[in-house]
């Protein structure tokens, strides 16, 4: 009789520890369930910040090229539009003793230092005469994909020219 | 308290010590593993969290960008069909001028359009200004993700045009 209840008991102790080694087993599912559902879990979609990204890239164009120049003491004032314009084609325009070409790249660095590179972007920046770069002013991005892509562009007495912006 | 199992030697039953320690350990382990859980998930919702206000305050700052940038009583009256966004440099000043003074109670009539923020427009070009249009926080909040938008500010007595910021930041 002894025997037979000894063996009994031995038999609910494994049972019962069996059944503490499946309630472990279970919890550690869980948690690694939990952490993979979490780690997995696509991150916020990036909407509100592109589309506030979208709408500063797309006024940039437009405005540097309206933006004007003092070319000289006497008060000659040259827009962006037609120093880039001269670059193209020309070469004619002298701005404070500097050629088209020099003057306007010098007014885009500045511009860029002061917006662009402080808003941290990784940028690049061309302006192109159809497929020639004319004047490459930044060439940042190191990838193909790009964060964002604005064109401008601008007629010239001598034929199209574009301002391209690519954010990555 | 239970006295701890003697064997027929007197000394305490080794056993069941081993069951104890056993039994202890388990605890510990599942206490650690609800832990580690417990902090994975509280630090997923506080980073949910501040993702979702940022983008409340940017969409708000966008918000008030547009309705900023809109606003007739800054905008050029040539060139508003060549760029939509120019603003007149005069304008711009006089603008803040009466802000600042609060003149004609317009405080209080701007704040209904652009709340608690600041809108600043920043002169790069030229000669480098700041002119600050709005400014008005009533809440704890004093920093915020700030949305820039360059614009083009025109001074129509000399016909030069700057090329400037658009800053606006709101406080919620």
């Amino acid at each position: 009789m002894k025997m037979a209840s000894g063996k009994k008991l031995t038999r609910g102790k494994a049972q019962m520890e069996t059944m503490g080694l499946l309630i472990i087993v279970i919890l550690v599912t869980l948690v690694l369930f939990f952490v993979l559902t979490f780690s997995l879990k696509p991150k916020p979609d990036e909407d509100t910040g592109s589309f506030a990204r979208e709408q500063a890239m797309s006024n940039f164009g437009p405005t540097i090229l309206e933006s004007t120049v003092k070319c000289s003491m006497e008060g000659r004032i040259r827009t962006m539009r037609e120093l880039l314009s001269d670059c193209g084609y020309e070469h004619e325009i002298r701005c404070n003793g500097l050629d088209s070409c020099t003057a306007a790249n010098q007014t885009i660095v500045e511009i860029l230092s002061l917006t662009l590179d402080k808003w941290e972007y990784t940028y690049t920046m061309t302006i192109d005469k159809g497929d020639i770069v004319v004047l490459p002013i930044a060439l940042n991005c190191t990838s193909s994909k790009s964060s964002t892509f604005e064109e401008t562009p601008f007629g010239t007495t001598h034929g199209p020219m574009t301002l391209r912006i690519r954010t990555c | 308290m239970a006295k701890a199992k003697k064997s027929k030697s007197g000394f305490p039953n080794k056993k069941g010590q081993m069951q104890n320690a056993e039994t202890i350990i388990v605890i510990v382990i599942v206490t650690i593993m609800m832990l580690i859980g417990l902090v994975v998930v509280v630090k997923n919702r506080m980073r949910e969290v501040k993702n979702n206000s940022e983008d409340i305050s940017v969409q708000r700052a966008m918000e008030v960008a547009i309705v900023a940038s809109n606003m007739n009583e800054i905008k050029c009256s040539e060139y508003t069909a060549m760029i939509k966004t120019c603003y007149d440099y005069h304008r711009l000043k006089a603008f803040s001028s009466v802000l600042s003074k609060n003149m004609h109670n317009s405080s209080l009539f701007y704040y209904y359009l652009l709340g608690n923020s600041k809108v600043e427009v920043k002169i790069i070009t030229g000669t480098p200004e700041n002119i600050t249009l709005y400014n008005y926080n009533d809440s704890a909040n004093k920093s915020s993700f700030p949305v820039n938008m360059p614009v083009m500010v025109m001074n129509s007595m000399t016909k030069e045009s700057y090329f400037a910021v658009m800053e606006v930041r709101t406080h919620s």
